[in-house]
C-alpha cells in the first residue's frame, strides 16, 4: 500500500469554482500526476485531498481483517479478503453492487448473526482482539462499532429518546449527565441547533437528511470507537448529502470510519484510504488519491473511469 | 371462400353482445344494490328494534329509567316487589370479562412476542395453526370445560367452601382461553409490521434481543397490541354460552370471582330457556339488557376498529 | 476548518466527550445477558401454556366422551336416561338450519361483497349520492356489526322473523296448537284437537262440544290449522283468550299471558269460540310448506343465523376480491366487457379459492352458534328431525348445553360424546376448506 501522504491545507475552497490548483508534491516523492490533469474523479480527489485534517501517518489499525471468507447459505460472498482499517481516518469501500462490500461492513459488527444463513471463516480483529467467536459479548462489540444504515432508521420515539438509548441501556446515568450526553452527540452531529427546543418532540417529524444525522448522533451517543456507515447519504437529496459528507470529514477527528458506497465522487470527497470490491474480492486498497489517479490494477482503472459498474 | 370474412364475423357478434350485455347489466346492478341494501338494514333493524322494545319496556308499571340505570338490585323474578336495576348484571358482566383479561392479555401478548421475534421459521409455521384452532372451537366446549374441570379443579385447590359449584372465575378463565387466540393473532400481526429495519437500528446500537422486543418492537406496535385487546374484550362481553354454563344465575354486586353471578347475556339466557310470558316484564326486559350489550360492544369494536386501521395507516 | 461548503454550523471538537460518555455507572454485561435468556425462558414457558390449555382441553374431552359415544348415540332421540340418549335430531337439525343459512347468507354476502368492491358508485346524482354514501356506510360498518354478540342477532332475530313483528298477532308465536278443521258432509265446520285417529273414526277435543267421534265417511275434508292465540266467549260474558294449557271434558285452562294466572272453566260455559290461526301454505307433510309467523322454525333459526355469519362472509369475499390484481380487470375492460361481465369471466373465478375458504369458515362458525338458535327455537326437546322448513329443530351446540347442565354426571359424559362429534364435523369442514384452497390454487395457477 502507497504510503503517500497530503500535506496540510487550511485553503478555503467553495463549490461555486473548480480554482485552478497548485501542483502538490507529496512529502515522499512518490508519483503523482500533476494536478488539472487525468480525469474529472482525480481532480475532485485532489481538490478534496487538500481539505482533510490529520497529517499524521496512517500507522495504528482500528480493525485488522486476515483472509475472511463469508458466505449465504451457499452462496459465497467475500473471498479472502484481508485488510487494515486505519484508527481515525475514513476508509471507503467501493464497487459495483453485490461485490460484497455491504457484507463485509456487516461483519465488522456482527450484524450478520441475525441473517440465519450468513456464515464466515477467517479473523477479523478490533484493537487486537477477534470478534468473531462464540464467546465475544456481541453486545458490546455493537456499543464499540457503531452503524449508520442507508435508509434513516430513527425510533418512533422522541429526538431525547432516540439519542439516550444507547447510553441508556449501557449506562445508568444522572438525568442532568444524559442531557449532556444527548446535546453533546447533537452538536457533533451537527443537529442541535436546529432540534435543540424540540428534543421531546417524535423523531418522525424529521427530514430526511435530519433524521440521518440523527441516526448519526444516535450512533457516537454510546461514544463508540469505530463509526461504520452503510451508504449514508444514498437515500437523501444532494444538498443533504454534502451535509452529511462534511460531517464525515469532521467526525473524523474522533472516530475510525468505514463507509460502503457506490458513489465513486463521494469516495473521492470524503475518505482518506478506499478499498475497490469486485465479485467478493478485495482489487486494490490504498490511499484515495492513488486510487483515484493512479491506480495499480487495471479493473480499478477500468471501474474508476467508468468502463463498468 | 364460402366461409364469411373474419371481420364480419366479429363485429357481428359485438353487436349482439352489446344490447343483451346491458340489460342483464342493468338487472344484476339492482340486484347487487339490493343485496347490498339488506347489509344497511340489519344494522337499523338491529337499532330499531332495540330502540322500540327498549322503550316499550320502560313504559312498563314496574321499570323506572332512573331505577334501571342507578339501582343496585336486579330481582325480576320475585314475585313480590321487582327490581330493574341493571347494575349487578353489569358487574357479573364486568368481573368475568375482568378475569378473561387477566388472563389472555398478558399470555396473548407474550406468546405473539415469542411467535414474532424468538420463534424459527417452522416452529412459527406449527405454533400458529394450533393457536387458530383454539379460535375455532365452539363456545359451549369452552362452557362445558369451565363446569367440568375448571371448577373441580379451582375447589380441589382453594377448597370446596371458598368456590361456588358455579363461580365468575371458573367462567372467566374459560373467556379467557377462547380470546387468547384474538390476542395472540392481532398482536403478532401488529409485532410483524414494525419494519425490519428498525430493530437492525436497535441492534446496532449494541442491545440485547429482550431491549429490542420490549423497548422498541412492543412500543412501535403499540396501537395495533392496543387494537387487539380491545376487541378481544368486546368478544368477552358478548359471550353467551360460556357464562350461561359456568357463572351462575344470580344476579349481585359482588367483587369477590369466587362467587356466583350473572351476566347480562347469563340473564337473557335464563328468560329464554324459561317459561316466562312473551309479553311480560322480564321477558321485554331482555331487549333492554340486550340493547345496554349492544351498545357497550358495539363502542368498544368501534374504537378498537379505529386504533387498528390508523395502527395499520402508519405501516403500510 | 471551514464548512463553507454545506453552510452548517462548524461541529464542536469531542474534546471532553469521552469523559461524558463515561458518566454513571456502567451496567453489568452479564445481567443484560442474564435479563435477555429469562425473558427468553418466559417467553417459552407462556407459549407453551398456551398450547397446553388446547391439549388440556381437547384430552378432558376425550376422556370424558368415548364412554357413550355408541352406535345408538347417532341413531336415537335425547332421552331421560343417559344411556339412551342420542344426537340424532339435533345433528339433522343442524344440518338443516345451516345448509339454509347459508343458502342464504352466501349469496348475499357474496353479492354484497362484489357490490363494495368492484361497482363503486360515483355520486353525482342524487340518486348516485345516496348510493355512494350508502357504499361508505356499509364498507365502514361491516367490521363492527362482526362484533356484534351473537345473542343480540338472536334477539333480531326473534322480533323480524319468529314473531315477524307482531303482524300476526299475539306474541309468543314459538308454539302453535295444532288443530283439525273437518268439513262434514252435513255442511257443517269442526274445528278441535285431535285425540286420535283410527282407519274409520277420527276422535276429537272440540272447545265448543266437548269430546266428540266422527266417522270419517262423514268427513269431506280435513285440513290442519296451526292456533296461536285461542279466544272464548264465556257464559258469564267474560272474555278469555290465550294459549291452550290443557283442554279435555270437564275443564279447559288457558293461560292468558303477561304474568297472570291460568282461568280455568267448563266446556260448558263457553259460548262462542275462535281461534287465531297461522297463515299456511302447502302441505305440512312435504317439504313444500310455509306458515305465517314462521315461529320457532328452521327458516326463522336459519334466517337468524345467516345475519350473524353474514358480515365474515362479506369480509372474507371483500378481501378476496381485493386480492385480485387491477391488471386482471382492466384486461377485461380493454376488451369491451360490461362490469358484469369482468366480474363473472374474471375476477369471481380469480377470487373463488378465497371466497370458497371464506365460506367454509363461515359454515364452521354457524355450526358452533348457540346462543342465536336458543333465543329463536328454545326448544331442548326434539326427538325428530326436521321434516320441512317450518319443522322444530334442534341443533348440536343447543343439545350439548342441555346435557351439560343437567347435574348427573352420566349426562356431562353424553355432553361430551355430542362434543366430539361436533369437533369432528368441524375439523372436516376445516380440512376440506384447506383441500379447497390447495384444489383451486393448483387449478388456477
Amino acid at each position: 500500500m502507497n504510503a503517500g501522504t497530503v500535506p496540510l491545507h487550511s485553503a478555503d475552497v467553495t463549490m461555486t469554482e473548480v480554482k485552478p490548483l497548485n501542483p502538490i508534491v507529496p512529502s515522499n516523492g512518490s508519483t503523482a500526476p500533476a494536478a488539472g490533469s487525468g480525469s474529472p474523479l482525480s481532480r475532485i480527489a485532489h481538490d478534496f485531498a487538500k481539505m482533510r485534517l490529520g497529517g499524521e501517518d496512517a500507522t495504528t489499525t482500528s480493525i485488522s481483517i486476515k483472509k475472511f471468507d463469508a458466505w449465504y447459505g451457499a452462496f459465497q460472498a467475500l473471498h479472502g479478503i484481508s485488510l487494515d482499517v486505519p484508527k481515525k481516518r475514513v476508509t471507503a469501500f467501493i464497487g459495483p453492487s453485490g461485490c460484497g462490500k455491504s457484507t463485509l461492513l456487516r461483519w465488522m459488527n456482527r450484524m450478520n448473526d441475525l441473517i440465519a444463513v450468513a456464515r464466515c471463516e477467517g479473523e477479523i480483529t478490533h484493537d487486537g482482539q477477534s470478534i468473531l467467536g462464540r464467546k465475544i459479548d456481541v453486545v458490546e462489540l455493537r456499543r464499540k462499532v457503531g452503524m449508520v444504515f442507508q435508509k434513516p432508521n430513527p425510533f418512533p420515539k422522541s429526538i431525547f429518546d432516540n439519542i439516550a438509548f444507547g447510553p441508556r441501556l449501557h449506562r445508568r446515568m444522572s438525568r442532568s449527565d444524559l442531557d449532556a450526553l444527548v446535546e453533546q452527540s447533537l452538536r457533533q452531529a451537527a443537529l442541535w441547533d436546529e432540534v435543540k427546543d424540540r428534543l421531546q418532540a417524535s423523531a418522525l417529524g424529521l427530514s430526511g437528511g435530519q433524521q440521518q444525522r440523527l441516526c448519526i448522533a444516535r450512533a457516537i451517543a454510546s461514544n463508540p470507537e469505530v463509526v461504520l456507515m452503510d451508504e449514508p447519504a444514498s437515500a437523501l437529496d444532494p444538498k443533504s448529502t454534502l451535509r452529511i459528507e462534511d460531517l464525515i470529514r469532521e467526525l473524523r477527528q474522533n472516530y475510525t470510519i468505514v463507509i460502503v458506497t457506490h458513489n465513486m465522487q463521494q469516495a473521492a470527497r470524503v475518505s482518506d484510504q478506499t478499498a475497490f470490491f469486485f465479485e467478493g474480492r478485495l482489487i486494490e486498497f490504498g490511499p484515495t488519491l492513488g486510487i483515484f489517479t493512479n491506480p495499480r490494477e487495471k479493473q480499478t482503472e477500468d471501474y474508476v473511469s467508468g468502463r463498468f459498474g | 371462400m364460402s366461409r364469411p370474412f373474419r371481420r364480419d364475423l366479429l363485429s357481428a357478434g359485438r353487436a349482439r353482445n352489446h344490447a343483451w350485455a346491458y340489460r342483464t347489466e342493468s338487472l344484476i346492478t339492482a340486484l347487487l344494490i339490493l343485496l347490498a341494501a339488506f347489509s344497511i338494514f340489519t344494522t337499523f333493524a338491529i337499532i330499531a328494534v332495540l330502540l322500540a322494545e327498549t322503550y316499550r319496556f320502560f313504559l312498563m308499571p314496574d321499570v323506572t329509567v332512573g331505577e334501571f340505570f342507578f339501582s343496585g338490585k336486579w330481582s325480576p323474578l320475585l314475585g313480590g316487589e321487582k327490581h330493574f336495576g341493571i347494575w349487578p348484571l353489569m358487574c357479573g358482566t364486568f368481573l368475568v370479562t375482568a378475569v378473561s383479561a387477566v388472563l389472555a392479555l398478558p399470555v396473548g401478548l407474550v406468546t405473539a412476542v415469542y411467535l414474532s421475534e424468538y420463534a424459527p421459521a417452522k416452529l412459527r409455521a406449527v405454533l400458529k395453526p394450533v393457536l387458530e384452532i383454539l379460535a375455532g372451537i365452539p363456545t359451549v366446549v369452552y362452557g362445558f370445560f369451565a363446569l367440568t374441570v375448571i371448577t373441580p379443579a379451582l375447589k380441589g385447590l382453594l377448597g370446596d367452601q371458598s368456590v361456588e359449584g358455579y363461580n365468575a372465575l371458573s367462567a372467566g378463565l374459560a373467556v379467557g382461553i377462547m380470546t387468547l387466540p384474538i390476542v395472540c393473532s392481532l398482536s403478532e400481526d401488529a409485532l410483524q409490521a414494525v419494519p425490519r429495519a428498525l430493530r437492525e437500528g436497535a441492534f446496532a446500537t449494541g442491545a440485547t434481543k429482550f431491549d429490542v422486543s420490549v423497548k422498541v418492537v412492543i412500543p412501535a406496535a403499540l396501537s395495533g397490541i392496543i387494537a387487539s385487546y380491545l376487541l378481544a374484550i368486546a368478544r368477552a362481553v358478548g359471550e353467551t354460552m360460556i357464562v350461561a354454563l359456568a357463572a351462575g344465575g344470580l344476579a349481585q354486586l359482588t367483587a369477590n370471582p369466587l362467587n356466583q353471578v350473572q351476566t347480562m347475556t347469563g340473564w337473557m339466557v335464563q328468560i329464554f330457556l324459561g317459561d316466562a310470558p312473551a309479553d311480560g316484564v322480564e321477558y321485554t326486559s331482555c331487549y333492554a339488557v340486550g340493547a345496554v350489550l349492544f351498545v357497550l360492544t358495539f363502542a368498544i369494536t368501534v374504537i378498537g376498529n379505529r386504533v387498528l386501521a390508523r395502527f395499520r395507516e402508519e405501516y403500510d | 476548518m471551514s464548512s463553507a461548503i454545506s453552510n452548517l454550523p462548524p461541529p464542536e471538537p469531542a474534546a471532553g466527550f469521552g469523559e461524558l460518555a463515561n458518566c454513571g455507572v456502567p451496567r453489568s454485561a452479564s445481567w443484560r445477558t442474564l435479563k435477555n435468556r429469562i425473558f427468553l425462558g418466559i417467553c417459552i414457558v407462556v407459549t407453551a401454556i398456551s398450547v397446553l390449555l388446547l391439549v388440556v382441553l381437547l384430552g378432558s374431552i376425550v376422556l370424558q366422551g368415548t364412554k357413550y359415544l355408541t352406535p345408538s348415540f347417532f341413531n336415537n332421540p335425547p332421552s331421560r336416561k343417559p344411556a339412551l340418549a342420542g344426537f340424532m335430531p339435533a345433528i339433522w337439525g343442524s344440518v338443516w338450519v345451516c345448509f339454509f343459512c347459508m343458502v342464504i347468507a352466501l349469496p348475499m354476502g357474496v353479492g354484497t361483497a362484489i357490490f363494495l368492491e368492484e361497482y363503486k358508485p360515483r355520486g353525482g346524482t342524487l340518486w348516485g349520492g345516496l348510493l355512494k354514501r350508502g357504499h361508505s356506510f356499509v364498507q365502514l360498518n361491516i367490521r363492527n356489526l362482526a362484533g356484534v354478540p351473537s345473542i343480540v342477532y338472536g334477539i333480531i332475530g326473534l322480533t323480524c322473523f319468529v314473531r315477524m313483528f307482531g303482524v300476526f298477532g299475539s306474541p309468543n308465536v314459538a308454539m302453535y296448537d295444532s288443530m283439525r278443521v273437518l268439513s262434514l258432509k252435513s255442511g257443517e265446520s269442526v274445528q278441535a284437537t285431535l285425540v286420535e285417529e283410527t282407519d274409520t273414526a277420527y276422535s276429537l277435543m272440540s272447545p265448543l262440544k266437548g269430546p266428540l267421534t266422527i266417522a270419517k265417511s262423514d268427513v269431506d275434508s280435513a285440513r290442519e290449522v296451526y292456533v296461536h292465540t285461542h279466544h272464548f266467549e264465556l257464559a258469564d260474558g267474560r272474555e278469555v283468550e290465550g294459549k291452550l294449557r290443557s283442554m279435555d271434558g270437564t275443564l279447559i285452562s288457558i293461560d292468558p299471558g303477561a304474568r297472570k294466572a291460568n282461568i280455568e272453566f267448563k266446556p260448558s260455559d263457553v259460548r262462542a269460540y275462535a281461534s287465531e290461526n297461522a297463515i299456511r301454505l302447502g302441505n305440512p307433510d312435504t317439504f313444500f310448506f310455509l306458515r305465517l309467523p314462521l315461529g320457532g322454525s328452521v327458516l326463522a333459526g336459519a334466517l337468524t343465523l345467516a345475519l350473524v355469519v353474514l358480515p365474515t362472509i362479506i369480509i372474507a369475499a371483500s378481501e378476496a376480491l381485493r386480492a385480485v390484481p387491477n391488471s386482471l380487470r382492466q384486461g377485461a375492460f380493454a376488451l369491451g366487457c360490461t362490469r358484469w361481465q369482468v366480474v363473472s369471466k374474471t375476477v369471481l373465478p380469480s377470487a373463488l379459492p378465497g371466497i370458497m375458504t371464506g365460506s367454509i369458515l363461515a359454515v364452521s362458525r354457524a355450526i358452533g352458534e348457540a346462543a342465536p338458535l336458543l333465543v329463536v327455537g328454545g326448544f331442548l326437546f326434539i326427538t325428530f328431525a326436521p321434516r320441512n322448513l317450518m319443522s322444530d329443530f334442534a341443533a348440536m351446540p343447543l343439545q350439548i348445553y342441555n346435557w351439560a347442565q343437567r347435574p348427573q354426571e352420566e349426562f356431562h359424559q353424553v355432553a361430551a360424546s355430542g362434543i366430539l362429534v361436533l369437533l369432528s364435523v368441524l375439523l372436516v369442514f376445516n380440512f376440506v376448506a384447506i383441500l379447497v384452497r390447495q384444489l383451486f390454487q393448483r387449478k388456477l395457477s
